[in-house]
């Protein structure tokens, strides 16, 4: 019987504050879902086959740290809350006759019994929720995906070890809170308000350069490739910087209503204001939890439908006709003017004769290279670059073939070209080859023949018309990478639709037919690639449908967290205020005022996470739009909708939530005043 | 004149369970005149507080009738309840009653931001019954910085801000030491000296006989009453101890 006693003295604890622990432990057990979910994703091989698959998994993996940081927060701050209630009842305990160290061997029992609890329902529900969503992207791919029905043991074995960490930090907190104070402050700490931090100014000033700093990086990030990892440190200096922010921002904020008397002293806003203020902390670092989830949840759902919805601008960028024909070769005389028209009558006979004639038919020649830009200057040896951002590609391409596709009249004197680049920007007024040529930009342009190429590579290009091909050629011949391979890419685009279009069998048997029929090497051609569009339609699909239901599953569980994390904040400050209104009641206040002051109230809090949500969407924009290049999605207009739709659509969604939360705060605190 | 009249006062409970139904009060009938100070005394579950609840509005009678200046408490509607007794009463409580998550200060201002006064008003309203209370210097704490005294003072300042027509205490000094007691009811008669008319629930003599009249409530009715006159403290204490003597011996009073 004797062991039992401290455990026993525990659960009777909790079961008696079960109106608190409640909350708290389905808090809890939201987190430790949350960040099974993502570790599973992380570590499963949901992904395994998808292109992008790494990358994907690398988020996933970034995130279960952004997870795990917000986890320690938040739970810390609704331990404080837990700790405030359960003091007095230590208090009584200690005047009882009971030791500091008996208090602890009670607060290690609840503490396990916490834990088990909400991991163990954690885990339960991480497990459910992840296999209905495999499920569902099961049914989605068709028989096609070969995704396992599977529990992620290191899945399980990372959350053990990240909650048994937070629990345990949790538990020493509260057992140096209780040994650091006397019985008596223990009695009253329920009565005492929060006192303000120490140096509130101090926290609020490094949150808003936390903040800053994050912004920044996040607007001057130049290379995708770069922004994944950036991305990550912004993240949490985000979140850490909210936190102070809003911390500290409650509390001057609750300070400054205060002082301006003509406001505080209102009846709609007297009691809302002395009521926030009095937990201005626990206020802040909700706000600042709402905020966050509100951030991932719009900057996940935005992205992932972006590029779901966008799929079909991202494949024609990609794949600008039905059929897409790229023809290498090693020396000019491919290129002539006479072997191009050869090549291309040998591609549409053979067209024409099974299906009916190209359309929208265009082509053009091009020369390739690559290096790294410093000033005007392209330095082929990538291996001085000073950062990989400044690598790009260099196009030359004929003027005649320019005028013919977009049907312009421009000309150029030797020495000329015009420019068209694709991102990023260039400046200067010439641009010149180290070891090669120099070219006098005559005039910059805004529409450009549409290149597969260019809008598949993530390295932004410079698209040079040039007056004179084979000219260019010679003075790029030359060159060499940091190998001492060739640089220069001779190459043709052949691209047309064609009518139907589901004659996949046949076109694919184009890249054939050249080389039996022997044509290819006659002209000088070494190498023939087709993409169908068709062929390749199927696959994004399969990869942005798939991307976008982990994106939209991922924004679930930031929902439900953030739902988790409204209704505790009601429910706790409800069961809070319940003997304040009581009071208020005796003193003169109707129920209409109770309830007008608790709109008053719900509505301070209810813009402030919304708004800065929005703010930290705004700096994300920038970095995201980086990170979608990796999936070749450049439509930044498009994302810009998408990223208007889900602010607008959470932003509803919230209102929602709020309304109905806000109905079981009200019935929470005038029920006692119901039973009487 | 009259402030309070209360005749034929009934209140019955019925327990929640249904079946047992408490008569708490049976037939109550007394009157309060304008700047009086009553003292209500009785054993433990004489239905004392049952009365100043009824009193207050915060509860309903069975039967009976309360009527306050002139207006019977059962013609006010329900959703004026609160209004009415924001504007006619003064509440001092055994726990105080204070909120916690306000100053002092804030705390007594309550009543008045409710009715909607400026602050200026408010102000300077509170700074006389600041200084004749002799709570200036802590109007700015928080209710746990202070003592049970202070606290019950400021409790006291509450509800006198509104210039009640009525101030109603249950056991105001139930909670206090005995300095804070004497303290509290010297505040007392010196308030009502300048005409405001007190409704005091107490236990202790000490208390009761600070006031000008004290009735006795047993059984769910007015037993008996004692008028001060002219008498001193020491006196009136004398009187009221034999009183309760004999109505815990449960012999009549003549
Ligand atoms: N809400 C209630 N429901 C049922 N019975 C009640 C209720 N409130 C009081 N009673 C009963 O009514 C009677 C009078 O109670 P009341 O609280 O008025 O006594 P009191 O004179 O204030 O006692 P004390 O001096 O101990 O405070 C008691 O028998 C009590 O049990
Ligand atoms: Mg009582």
């Amino acid at each position: 019987m004797k062991i039992g006693f401290y455990p026993r003295l525990a659960a009777d604890g909790i079961r008696k504050n079960r109106r608190t622990f409640l909350p708290f432990i389905l808090t809890c057990a939201g987190m430790v879902m949350m960040f099974y979910i993502i570790m599973y994703l992380a570590s499963g091989d949901i992904l395994s086959s998808t292109f992008g698959a790494e990358t994907m998994r690398q988020i996933f993996a970034l995130g279960s740290w952004v997870i795990m940081v917000f986890s320690g927060i938040f739970l810390f701050y609704t331990n404080s809350f837990l700790m405030k209630r359960r003091k007095k009842e230590f208090g009584l305990y200690s005047i009882l006759g009971m030791g500091k160290g008996n208090i602890a061997r009670i607060l290690f029992w609840e503490t396990v019994i916490v834990a088990v609890f909400s991991i163990v329902l954690g885990l339960i529900g991480g497990i459910a929720f992840s296999k209905m969503a495999e499920l569902g992207m099961v049914r989605i791919m068709g028989e096609e995906a070969n995704y396992r029905l599977s529990v992620s043991t290191l899945a399980i074995k990372r959350t053990l070890e990240v909650f048994g960490a937070i629990f345990l930090l949790l538990l020493l907190n509260s057992v140096l809170q209780v040994r650091f104070s006397s019985a008596i402050s223990l009695l009253r700490s329920e009565s005492a308000g929060e006192k303000p931090p120490k140096a509130n100014w101090l926290v609020g000033i490094m949150g808003v350069l936390l903040l800053a700093a994050a912004y920044w990086l996040a607007v001057t990030i130049k290379d995708p490739v770069e922004a994944l990892l950036v991305f990550f440190a912004a993240v949490v200096m985000v979140i850490i910087g909210t936190y102070m922010v809003m911390i500290a921002g409650s509390v001057a904020f609750c300070r400054l209503l205060q002082k301006n008397k003509g406001y505080y002293y209102r009846p709609n806003h007297f009691v809302s204001v002395s009521s926030m203020a009095y937990r201005m902390k626990r206020n802040g670092a909700g706000l600042a939890s709402i905020c966050i989830l509100a951030t991932m949840v719009l900057v996940t759902i935005a992205s992932t439908s972006c590029l779901y919805f966008g799929c079909e601008s991202v494949i024609s960028d990609r794949y600008p006709r039905d059929v897409n024909l790229l023809l290498r070769a090693d020396g000019m005389d491919a290129l002539s003017d006479e072997n191009t028209e050869d090549i291309i009558a040998a591609v549409d006979g053979y067209v024409k004769s099974n299906v009916g004639a190209p359309e929208n038919a265009y082509h053009f020649r091009s020369l390739t290279i690559s290096g790294g830009l410093n000033g005007n200057v392209i330095e082929p040896d990538i291996t001085k670059l000073s950062s990989a951002a400044d690598a790009r590609m260099i196009y030359f391409i004929p003027l005649s073939d320019y005028n013919a596709v977009m049907g312009e009249n421009e000309t150029l004197a030797p020495g000329e070209a015009l420019l068209y680049v694709n991102r990023n920007s260039f400046k200067a007024d010439t641009l010149s080859i180290s070891g090669g040529a120099a070219f006098r930009i005559k005039k910059r342009l805004r529409k450009f023949i549409e290149n597969g190429e260019t809008s598949m590579n993530m390295l932004t290009s410079l698209n040079l018309v040039v007056p004179d091909l084979e000219a260019a050629a010679r003075g790029l011949a030359g060159l060499a990478n940091f190998n001492g391979d060739p640089l220069l890419r001779r190459s043709l685009v052949y691209n047309f639709d064609i009518e139907p279009d589901d004659q996949e069998e046949f076109i694919n048997g184009l890249p054939a037919f050249l080389s039996d029929s022997g044509i290819k090497e006659r002209l000088g051609f070494t190498s023939c690639t087709l993409e169908s569009r068709e062929n390749e339609r199927r696959d994004y699909f399969s990869i942005f449908g798939s991307l976008f239901y982990i994106g939209i599953i991922m924004s679930l569980v930031f929902l439900i967290a953030a739902v988790l994390i409204i209704y505790y904040k009601q429910i706790s400050e409800g069961y809070e205020d319940q003997s304040r209104f009581e009071i208020m009641r005796k003193v003169g206040m109707t129920k209409r005022e109770i309830r007008r002051s608790i709109n008053s109230q719900l509505l301070t809090v209810f813009f402030l996470p919304l708004a800065m949500a929005a703010l930290h969407i705004v700096f994300a924009f920038p970095i995201i739009r980086k990170l979608l290049l990796l999936f070749n999605m450049d439509n930044i207009g498009f994302f810009a909708a998408t990223t208007g739709i889900s602010v607008l659509a959470f932003a509803l969604f919230y209102a929602a939530v709020y309304k109905l939360t806000s109905n079981t705060y009200y019935n929470t605190v005038s029920g006692v005043k119901e039973e009487q | 004149m009259s402030i309070l009249e209360v005749s034929g006062l009934r209140k019955v409970y019925s327990t929640r369970l249904g079946g047992d139904k408490v008569e708490a009060l049976r037939n109550v009938n007394f009157t309060v005149e304008q700047g009086e100070y009553v003292a209500i005394m009785g054993e433990s579950g004489s239905g004392k507080t049952t009365l100043l609840n009824i009193l207050a509005a915060l509860d309903r009678p069975t039967g009976g009738t309360v009527i306050l200046d002139g207006k019977n408490l059962r013609d006010v509607k329900e959703s004026a309840v609160a209004a009415f007794r924001r504007d006619n009463l003064g509440f001092v409580f055994q726990e105080f009653n204070l909120l916690d998550t306000f100053t002092v200060e804030d705390n007594i201002y309550l009543p008045l931001v409710l009715a909607g006064k400026s602050y200026k008003e408010m102000h300077s309203r509170l700074v006389p019954i600041a200084a004749r209370l002799g709570i200036e210097k802590i109007l700015k704490k928080y209710p746990y910085e202070i003592s049970g005294g202070q606290k019950q003072r400021a409790a006291v300042a509450r509800a006198m801000i509104t210039e009640p027509k009525l101030i109603l205490a249950d056991e105001p000094t139930g909670a206090l030491d005995s300095r804070s007691s004497d303290e509290l009811l010297r505040l007392f008669t010196e308030v009502n000296s300048l005409g405001q008319t007190i409704l005091m629930v107490t236990h202790s003599v000490k208390a009761a006989s600070s006031s000008g009249r004290v009735l006795f409530i047993k059984d769910g009715e007015v037993f008996h009453q004692i008028y001060k006159g002219a008498s001193t403290d020491e006196e009136m204490y004398q009187k009221i101890s034999d009183t309760l003597t004999l109505l815990a011996t449960g012999g009549n009073v003549k």
